[in-house]
């Protein structure tokens, strides 16, 4: 059963491993071309592998057809204190060789990296894909162990160095987590689904159901929530990186970085049998794409209002242009995003991870920033 | 009664060097139950996706509808027909009331809260109206789609096994619910259950390999040639 379940992570024969391999040496020798250096932290590096690698494996936990999947494995006889262990390996290394390598590509790349710091990398990476695991499974009903862990987890990151003693640490606890992950009872990681009723079943407007529709969508599960706050988040901080640059026309390049909200766009491609129903029934654009293209016009504007009120606060001068920019830029987002979850829907995808990291999403942020350099050569 | 659909020559197929149907001709009449029998494999569900416009794997030498050449993703023609899929869990963020005001409001139909109601009564669904599709159990959910699909009234209704996840009295209704549909235009439906076409249909037809082998008129239509006629493999 579980090679059942790298075949659903990688696909039939695996192509998803190569695919990623062969990207991934290509990307390594052209960044290495580059061949441009700069002094990146170890900490900041471990902290950024640990904590992706974290989010991805909790990604894949939680996610709907990985609940589908359990379900299926679990009506069958199985070794209970093997599937833990057995099931981390498989996450796990879907998570390195899909999402987390990449990273370690660029750190490679760019960075004098020594033998110790791979060893520190790697017994980190352990470390993390582990936490994650038990973090998941005791977040229901021992939320402080998770929280405790979690703690853990931050700490290491700020305190480690690339030296024996540290190496260590993280062999202890990893061969620590290895054991309480065998003691762990397998159906912690069954998700249950709690039904919801909603509040009232009287319909007196038609008019605002895709956008009812959207809100559920995005608040029913909080790493939508978490996602978006996030990207605004990031706008905000981005605010402050950027009024170090001499060029005021490079402002907008925020607000195409804030572009990437996967939750957003990807409503039709998350859900197949919604694009199924949609291609079957009349009127789809009309009567939903574009209530859900104004609502993510709606999305970006706040999104895009937020990082311009940074600026703003942070001193930098706010003139018309750049909230009609603002503007031009929303409405080019949202009629993109409409246009690809009707034109250019994600179909091929394993598990929900694959359709968050799936590139399209860099479509419109890559478009917004090649205008901004436009406006820039225009000025 | 005339012909409402008309297919010659439909081959369909995933890929190319395998095809699912394999020149398929069906005349469909106004007003006329079909029921779509035929073992797994056969292409029952293949072609009923091939009709609803889902499934654009397929060439054709004749489709008409109402004696008219027809592209089946047209946005008129969509708005003839509904189809319940077989496997279906599509606008889960919906509940059902607001599902089916979105559905008549897709298709530009007035709203018929009378005979909605009288439709959740039949089918014992009244304390699952205000609860999200996606949270309902499978049977639910397939009432919640039915329920849409009756209540359409659209010339053309495509059911794909409908009967599959039904509790005994629902199955009871939908049966009553097809034969009555004559009203209002024509079912054609797939199933396993070789009841749930003879109870109910006008025709019956055999799809075996991607053709239809064999095809029972009313007169024609009971258990036993019904079940002589998928012998055929033993």
């Amino acid at each position: 059963m579980m090679s059942m379940l790298y075949k659903k992570l990688f696909g039939v024969k695996y192509k998803s491993a190569i695919k990623h391999t062969i990207i991934y040496f290509v990307l390594y020798m052209a960044f290495s071309f580059i061949d441009y250096k700069f002094k990146a932290s170890l900490n900041v590096f471990v902290f950024s592998s640990c904590f992706f690698s974290t989010g991805i494996m909790w990604q894949v936990l939680s996610s709907k057809d990985n609940a589908r999947y359990l379900k299926g494995f679990f009506s069958l006889p199985f070794d209970e204190e093997k599937f833990p262990l057995n099931y981390c390996i498989a996450i796990s290394s879907y998570t390195l060789i899909t999402k987390t390598m990449f990273l370690l590509i660029l750190y490679i790349s760019f960075t004098t990296i020594s033998f110790f710091d791979l060893v520190i990398f790697l017994v980190s990476f352990i470390f993390a894909c582990l936490s994650a695991m038990i973090m998941f499974a005791f977040f229901k009903n021992k939320i402080y162990i998770s929280a405790f862990i979690f703690i853990l987890e931050i700490v290491l990151c700020f305190t480690i160095s690339n030296n024996l003693i540290s190496m260590l640490i993280y062999l202890i606890l990893d061969v620590i987590f290895v054991l309480l992950l065998k003691k762990i009872n397998p159906y912690s990681f069954m998700m249950s689904s709690e039904s919801s009723k909603s509040k009232n079943t009287s319909v007196s407007n038609t008019n605002f159901l895709v956008i009812k529709y959207f809100f559920r969508y995005i608040l029913s599960n909080k790493s939508h929530v978490i996602n978006s706050i996030a990207v605004i988040a990031f706008g905000c901080f981005f605010a402050k990186i950027i009024m170090t640059m001499t060029e005021a026309y490079f402002l907008p390049v925020g607000m195409a970085i804030i572009s990437v909200n996967t939750p957003l766009s990807i409503l039709v491609s998350s859900n197949r049998k919604l694009q199924n129903k949609l291609d079957v029934m009349p009127n789809k654009i009309i009567n939903f794409f574009v209530p859900y293209g104004l609502i993510v016009f709606v999305f970006y504007i706040i999104s895009y209002m937020c990082y311009i009120i940074s600026l703003f606060v942070l001193g930098s001068k706010i003139d018309l242009t750049l909230i009609l920019i603002a503007i031009f830029f929303a409405l080019q987002s949202a009629i993109m995003v409409m246009i690809m979850e009707n034109k250019l829907i994600i179909k091929k995808w394993n598990v929900e991870s694959d359709l968050w990291h799936n590139p399209r999403k860099y479509i419109v942020p890559v478009i917004l920033i090649f205008e901004t350099f436009l406006i820039q050569m225009a000025y | 009664m005339d012909i409402l659909f008309e297919v010659k020559g439909l081959d369909a197929w995933y890929t190319k060097d395998k095809k699912i149907l394999q020149q398929l001709d069906l005349d469909i009449h106004s007003n006329q139950i079909i029921g779509l029998l035929g073992l797994n494999g056969a292409g029952k569900t293949t072609f009923l996706n091939v009709l609803s416009g889902l499934h654009n794997d397929y060439d054709a030498k004749k489709i008409k509808y109402n004696q008219k050449d027809v592209k089946l993703r047209d946005n008129q023609f969509k708005k003839e027909r509904y189809i319940v899929f077989s496997e279906d869990d599509s606008f889960g963020y919906f509940n059902f009331d607001e599902y089916i005001r979105y559905v008549f409001k897709t298709y530009k139909k007035d709203f018929d809260k009378d005979y909605v109601d009288e439709l959740v009564h039949k089918f014992n669904f009244e304390n699952y109206r205000a609860v999200m599709i996606k949270d309902l159990s499978m049977g639910n959910r397939r009432k919640a789609y039915l329920i849409t699909g009756f209540a359409l009234k659209t010339k053309l209704l495509l059911l794909d096994e409908p009967v599959n996840g039904l509790d005994f009295q629902s199955t009871e209704v939908l049966y009553e619910l097809i034969i009555d549909y004559r009203k209002y235009g024509t079912v054609l439906f797939s199933s396993h259950v070789l009841e749930s076409v003879t109870l109910t249909s006008d025709k019956v037809i055999i799809l075996e390999k991607g053709n239809i082998t064999k095809s029972f008129d009313k007169e024609n239509i009971n258990p036993e040639n019904i079940r002589s006629s998928l012998d055929f493999e033993n």
